[in-house]
């Protein structure tokens, strides 16, 4: 009678075991879209090097560096700044927003050495900048800069 | 005795040759082996019944199935953008089947640096507006385009992990559609590293039956 009863409940779990559960299924679709965004890189300043010589009573030629370039438009006006950047780093003005004169006088404390000039465009209201380089000479009696 | 003719008395044949217990056990038998062979009267008739066509769940994007293929949303594509730019698009979503469906959005984002760009995807807050219209094509800096009506749903910003943009909950039933407007702004403050990046949001639209 027991060995009936065990073989009962057996087969009663069989059955439970076998019997599938309850299915809930629904429908269901997608539909994928994909955009995209690019960030702008700022145009670096294509720079111009130029010498001009001023003759001073005495001392005879002095030669002075210009470094020019055309200013930025895009997105909208960039605004310029120069410096050597040797150290102690050396602000140059910038007349028109597109150029940067050195002359020896500027750079007395650096003659006879090559130095860095960096231009630096930054759009305003923003943290973004571009930068570019012109290497400079600096003549050894300190009365000329010259483009290098 | 003449004319009389008198039958011999023949044995006895058949069931009354028989002993009554014989005959009983022929008729155990006979009720046992008639389970076996009842038979019942049966018949078919045809009826040729009507058509059964399963509905259908349908959810376009702009028209489109975007499923399995991404659909390229080109409305929501701004390059060259500068900080505090913003560009906006709007996107028909559609009910192209026959049975009413709740809908979903989520979005993710790639931006895979190039050497020496930082990652654009933490500087883009991303808002989804519902039943809202993109403003016009912006082309003058700073372009500051905009969703307009409809329900603002939540602002986010994407990277790979999967978010929601708008939340379940609402029914479009069939034929019907609505428009999901989407903007995308790169942060003022974005850092100078990440010019030239690249951001690609992908947007989901999932429809489940309601």
């Amino acid at each position: 009678m027991r060995s009936s009863a065990a073989l009962a409940a057996a087969a009663i779990t069989g059955l439970v075991a076998l019997t599938p559960g309850r299915v809930d299924a629904s429908w269901g679709d997608t539909g994928t879209v994909t955009g995209e965004a690019t960030a702008m890189s700022l145009a670096a300043p294509d720079l111009q090097c130029s010498t001009s010589g001023v003759s001073v009573i005495g001392l005879g030629v002095i030669t002075s560096a210009t470094v020019s370039w055309t200013p930025s438009s895009r997105p909208t006006s960039l605004s310029y700044t120069a410096k050597v950047v040797e150290k102690p780093e050396i602000p140059v003005v910038v007349s028109a927003n597109s150029s940067a004169t050195l002359s020896p006088s500027l750079l007395s404390a650096l003659v006879g050495t090559d130095v860095t000039l960096r231009v630096t465009g930054a759009l305003p209201e923003t943290e973004w900048t571009v930068v570019s380089d012109q290497r400079l000479r600096v003549g050894a009696l300190g009365l000329s800069v010259t483009c290098r | 005795m003449t004319g009389v003719r008198h039958r011999a008395e023949r044995p006895r044949r058949g069931l009354a040759a028989l002993p009554v217990g014989a005959l009983l056990a022929v008729g155990f038998v006979g009720t046992l082996g008639g389970a076996g062979t009842l038979a019942y009267w049966n018949d078919t008739s045809t009826v040729q019944g009507g058509t059964v066509t399963a509905g259908s769940l349908d959810v376009k994007v702009d028209g489109q199935q975007g499923n399995p293929s991404s659909y390229t949303w080109k409305a929501l594509q701004m390059t060259n953008m500068a900080p505090g730019e913003r560009v906006a698009a709007s996107i028909p979503i559609s009910n192209a089947g026959t049975t009413p469906f709740t809908y979903a959005v989520t979005g993710a984002a790639t931006g895979v640096p190039a050497s020496g760009v930082a990652s654009m995807l933490p500087q883009v807050t991303v808002k989804a507006y519902v039943g809202a219209t993109a403003s016009a094509r912006a082309t003058t800096y700073p372009r500051n385009e905009t969703c307009s009506g409809g329900t603002e749903a939540l602002t986010v910003v994407l990277d790979e992990t999967t978010e929601p943009v708008v939340p379940s909950g609402a029914v479009l039933a069939p034929g019907e559609s609505t428009t999901l407007c989407v903007t995308l702004e790169l942060a003022q403050a974005a850092p100078n590293d990440v010019q030239g990046a690249t951001m690609t949001p992908t947007f989901v639209v999932t429809a489940a039956q309601s």
